[in-house]
């Protein structure tokens, strides 16, 4: 299981900045790290309406990637995110939500004693036939 | 074939969906798109500020179920139509904003009026787009009707710069599009069952039938969906009471033998009651919000909870239900029907009305104020007027299916507790936004939308107060709207607050230096009653009722510390209903607000 570290305990010199020491605490109490891979409409401001729904729930993205899809305006979308079980129920719902989003799986990623990451998948994100129709 | 401009089209498309009224205020960035509507038939209704241009489109989609229509020009304009937007997306209503941009090319350039209108209303809408050339019009229209109209409606806002509104181009009508488009938004969305779905309904339904103590749980969705027959029938059919929620009052008759009630923090205390007792719950469009679910862990704790919500992301969001169908509202019940019987109920009703008979919602009576004016009950008629008495009385003297509006506020709750709606799209307020000053706005879109019903709007005298600029749209408009200003000068909920939390310490609520309401009505030409006597009610509440000759607002002055019961403390359960004033002080609620 990842455990997030404080902040302050990760930099070097062990300095307490006040503003970062008083991170809400719901960020070192995560559980799990989440991977997430939809694939979406190349539409404008897609990242943006992504994000929001992350930052509204307190919840910050460790990673993200957009990239082409294998259509035309489509893309794939795949990040990570800390966070526990309800939480990533919510998200998932909600981006699926989104218009331009068009289906969303999930995966958990773990480390094992050695530091290396693995990924365990739960759902797999597709193109449904009726989706391909509309493209 | 025909050269149009952006604004022209966008016209166009508008009258094509049947629209008959927008809620505007124009400026430089949209002068184009009021221009095109000079020559059109839609009437622009021109509001005396945005804020009250989004209000009035959302009472006229509450009170009618077709889309509610707003133009504002950029910047300022747009921005203020943002508390409407929240409103509109809390309470899925589906309403259009349409809002004048800079020029595209200025885009980003922090030029005159320019706001990012697309990146501030991205969490409050279902959908916006921000449309970069004139061929993306037409489509963009469509989709953003179908877009507020279907599955769990919500606002949906297009930013329009001004030179895409200004570029000519062909303007053919696809008569095949528009046709599909319609067949699609004329719903909530899907036609019929899928066999997963009808398969979940079974299955619900014989969860109810091994059930002793059922109760039903109505909320808007029940009324977005059209279910209100069906959820009647449901009810009738097995013998099962119903509670509803603030914004399901008239998804079922609350004066039905049957109906509880609404349900909640404000909620009746035999509706609360039949919470902590029954052994399953229905919720036919509600999403258990913490209004009417403080504490999650002790909401109906000996029941089955089942879940029907058209909205996948509500199920199981607050509530893990037993048993879910994510579905149209209306569909779902009438296949549930098809499986269900009568229950041997008796018991359980007899046991609620009993509650009932001891715990029943009073108004008017004196006692309870504490902090404020002492009294004791002996049965007599008071003499200062309570708000509830008011409210009471206009209930029995207004026709059965009247429309009401309220603010957020003591009064609302009041209006919400004593005047039982009767039928669906007759009670709009602002539930999940809680926004102040929605309901003389609402009022005057309802009366738009429904030209022939009786308008009332029961209103704080804080609420009021932030949108007092639209009686002149109302008096303009000829509208027989009844505005019923609740004057406690304070905005007591929040006194309420600090009478029963912190120790009475009134900070900030007094609404001392209010005007005179009947004076100010008078300068906008508007007909004023004044009230503050018990027994004048029935008088001035009939004249005001019967007065057609444009709005008309009544001035109730009523006593100033009265408090709102039962209560609900925010975070607790309904097992801590408190009915009456506590003797001793309640600790600090847990919960939010
Ligand atoms: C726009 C807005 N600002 C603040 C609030 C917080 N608030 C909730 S109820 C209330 C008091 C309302 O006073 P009034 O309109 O006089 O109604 P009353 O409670 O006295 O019936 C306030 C300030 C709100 N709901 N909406």
């Amino acid at each position: 299981m990842t455990t997030l570290r404080r902040l302050s305990d990760i930099l070097d010199d062990g300095a307490t900045l006040s503003g970062l020491n008083r991170m809400p605490t719901f960020l070192n109490v995560r559980s799990e790290r989440y991977g997430l891979t939809m694939i979406v409409i190349r539409e404008l401001g897609i990242i943006a309406r992504i994000a929001l729904i992350f930052s509204r729930r307190g919840l910050d993205i460790a990673a993200f990637n957009l990239r082409d899809g294998d259509a035309v305006g489509i893309s794939e979308v795949s990040l990570e995110f800390e966070g526990n079980d309800e939480q990533l129920r919510a998200v998932v719902h909600d981006l699926r939500k989104l218009v331009d989003v068009y289906s969303v799986a999930t995966s958990v990623v773990r480390s094992d004693s050695n530091g290396h990451v693995k990924f365990t998948s739960r759902t797999k994100a597709s193109y449904s036939t009726s989706v391909r129709e509309q493209l | 074939m025909q050269q149009l401009s952006g604004a022209q089209i966008l016209i166009k498309e508008l009258e094509r969906l049947g629209v008959k009224h927008i809620f505007g205020y124009p400026g430089g960035a949209a002068i184009n798109i009021f221009d095109a509507l000079y020559d059109s038939s839609i009437e622009l209704v021109l509001t005396r500020h945005e804020q009250g241009a989004t209000h009035m489109a959302d009472g006229y989609a509450r009170a009618s179920g077709r889309l509610g229509v707003v133009l504002v020009t950029s910047g300022p304009g747009a921005l203020n139509t943002v508390t409407g937007l929240l409103t509109a997306k809390m309470d899925s209503v589906p309403i259009l904003v349409i809002s004048g941009q800079t020029n595209s090319g200025n885009l980003g350039k922090d030029a005159f009026q320019e706001a990012d209108v697309f990146g501030v209303t991205l969490p409050l809408v279902k959908h916006n787009q921000l449309i970069l050339s004139v061929q993306d019009i037409v489509p963009a229209v469509r989709r953003a009707h179908v877009l507020a109209m279907s599955g769990r409606p919500g606002p949906v806002l297009l930013d329009l710069p001004k030179d895409i509104s200004a570029q000519k181009t062909e303007y053919a009508v696809d008569d095949s599009q528009l046709a599909r488009l319609d067949t699609k938004s004329s719903g909530v969305g899907a036609l019929r069952l899928s066999s997963l779905q009808v398969n979940a309904c079974e299955d619900m339904a014989h969860m109810i039938m091994s059930s002793k103590r059922p109760l039903i749980l109505a909320g808007h969705g029940a009324i977005i969906a059209g279910a209100s027959d069906a959820v009647r029938t449901l009810a009738e059919t097995l013998g099962s009471p119903v509670t509803n929620t603030l914004l399901g009052k008239g998804a079922f008759p609350e004066e039905h033998p049957l109906a509880l009630g609404m349900l909640g923090m404000h909620g009746t205390a035999y509706a609360n009651y039949a919470t902590t007792r029954c052994d399953l719950i229905l919720s036919i469009g509600s999403r258990f919000d913490d209004r009417i679910n403080g504490c999650n862990d002790h909401f109906c704790p000996l029941a089955k909870k089942l879940h029907i919500d058209i909205d996948p992301a509500e199920i199981g969001r607050v509530v893990t239900p037993d048993a879910a169908v994510n579905a149209d509202a209306k569909l779902a019940v009438e296949e549930i029907l098809k499986h269900v019987g009568k229950l041997s109920s008796e018991e359980w009703l007899h046991e609620l009305n009993d509650y009932r008979r001891r715990h029943p919602l009073v108004s008017g009576h004196a006692g309870d104020i504490i902090e404020g004016v002492i009294e004791e009950d002996h049965g007599e008629v008071p003499k200062d007027l309570r708000a509830a008495q008011l409210l009471e009385c206009l209930h029995e003297l207004a026709p059965r299916d009247s429309v009401v509006t309220t603010d957020v506020g003591q009064h609302q709750m009041w209006a919400a507790q004593f005047m039982p709606t009767k039928s669906p799209r007759n009670w709009l307020s602002s539930g999940g936004a809680g926004t102040m000053g929605f309901g003389l706005p609402a009022a005057i879109g309802a009366q738009l939308a429904r030209p022939d019903a009786t308008v009332i709007a029961v209103v704080g005298d804080g609420g009021f107060q932030m949108v007092q600029a639209e009686l002149a749209t109302a008096a303009i408009q000829q509208l027989p709207i009844k505005i019923v200003v609740v004057d406690n000068q304070c905005l007591g909920m929040v006194r309420q607050w600090q009478e029963l939390f912190y120790q009475n310490r009134l900070s900030s609520v007094s609404l001392h230096g209010n005007p005179d309401f009947v004076a100010l009505a008078g300068a906008y030409g508007i007909k004023g009653f004044y009230v503050d006597q018990p027994a004048l009610l029935p008088e001035v509440i009939s004249a005001a009722l019967n007065y057609q000759d444009g709005p008309c607002l009544i001035h109730a002055r009523v006593v100033n510390e009265d408090n709102v019961w039962p209560m609900i403390p925010a975070g607790k359960a309904a097992k801590d209903i408190v009915l009456s004033h506590p003797k001793t002080a309640l600790p600090m609620p847990t919960g939010s607000t």
